[in-house]
């Protein structure tokens, strides 16, 4: 079964942004003619990524929904701007990562879910380096 | 081996996702190898539908047996669906033997009072009818890092992961935290090179 061509883009290229700075974008599906999309919602939220319990907290929040007399046509453009909160600014641990993204969840008249996510760094914590000695192996570059 | 892995000397540039942390960074972190999550392999003519099927025939009354780690809670995820199609009441516990005596003999009369059916995990049997022992080998955690790696690419080669399987044994668990930790390191050590380079 094929899933909509989505583009997520974020306006700042680099992708980092510090707590306050306005975070804009936007999404769009590409296809000459309207995907069946059943509703789109857009989410400017982190999580925690490692080795031990997960959390997350959704920031912002945006829900467009197919209605009869208002097709949802997703080849349109749409726009999304949030301010970013002073917290938790990403972080890259070895054992957690707080990780910041804006995900589209698209749900599609099957009951599938199309889901794409653009992660972006919130702050400037310098990521956790490994500590000297401990080597790439060389062997572990060849495999295949 | 069939997973993809990261070739450090093609591009000495730090890309996007090195300096963004990301749930993708890491192919055994938690996200990734949690019950339900992961998908439980089957051994070869074994299905979650044969599973249900044993589990009907014992009056919907059962348990699955496997040391820690071995991915019983993986699969009560992956039977769940069935599970709950079956539309009768199935009480599931996972971990039985973590109950206390008092706790097993009640869920075990209650049970039987309501008619309802009785799915456990246990390490060892707790006297409910065996649907299921497990036991994983090399070959299954092979293609279980093989499954995650096809999203996200890894530097560890296959002497590294067979390593750890044999370390841990059954344990698959314990094998996805080693494997975790050895892949932060070796990302780790190919973005400082990156930078030093660069």
């Amino acid at each position: 079964m094929s899933t909509p061509s989505v583009r997520l883009t974020l306006d700042e290229a680099s992708g980092h942004y510090q707590p306050g700075q306005r975070l804009t974008g936007r999404f769009m599906v590409d296809g000459s003619k309207p995907w069946a999309v059943r509703a789109s919602e857009l989410s400017v939220m982190w999580y925690t990524a490692g080795q031990g319990e997960e959390d997350f907290s959704v920031h912002y929040f945006d829900r467009l929904v197919d209605e009869p007399g208002l097709p949802l046509d997703l080849r349109v453009p749409r726009r999304f701007a949030t301010v970013l909160p002073q917290s938790p600014w990403s972080y890259d641990g070895r054992i957690v990562k707080v990780c910041w993204c804006v995900r589209l969840r698209l749900t599609l008249p099957q009951g599938n879910d199309s889901l794409t996510e653009v992660p972006f760094r919130l702050g400037s914590v310098p990521a956790v380096e490994e500590s000297q000695g401990r080597e790439e192996s060389p062997e572990s570059e060849t495999q295949g | 081996m069939g997973w993809s892995t990261l070739n450090s000397n093609t591009n000495l540039e730090l890309n996007r996702e090195d300096v963004i942390p990301s749930r993708h960074s890491n192919p055994f972190a938690t996200c990734w190898t949690r019950p339900g999550a992961l998908p439980f392999l089957f051994a070869e003519g074994l299905t979650a539908e044969l599973l249900i099927a044993r589990l009907a025939a014992n009056r919907w009354r059962g348990q699955i047996i496997g040391p820690h780690g071995c991915g019983k809670s993986t699969l009560l995820a992956t039977i769940a669906p069935l599970l709950r199609a079956a539309k009768r009441r199935i009480d599931v516990v996972d971990g039985f033997e973590e109950l206390s005596r008092w706790r097993r003999w009640s869920k075990r009369l209650t049970c039987r009072w309501w008619n309802s059916g009785l799915l456990v995990t246990a390490h060892r049997s707790v006297g409910l009818p065996t649907l299921m022992e497990l036991s994983p080998d090399q070959e299954l955690v092979r293609r279980l890092v093989s499954q995650l790696c096809e999203r996200t690419a890894t530097g560890l080669s296959a002497a590294d992961v067979d390593a750890s399987s044999a370390r841990h044994g059954s344990n698959v668990r314990e094998t996805f935290f080693e494997l975790y930790d050895r892949h932060e390191q070796l990302a780790r050590a190919r973005v400082n090179r990156r930078r030093q380079r660069a």
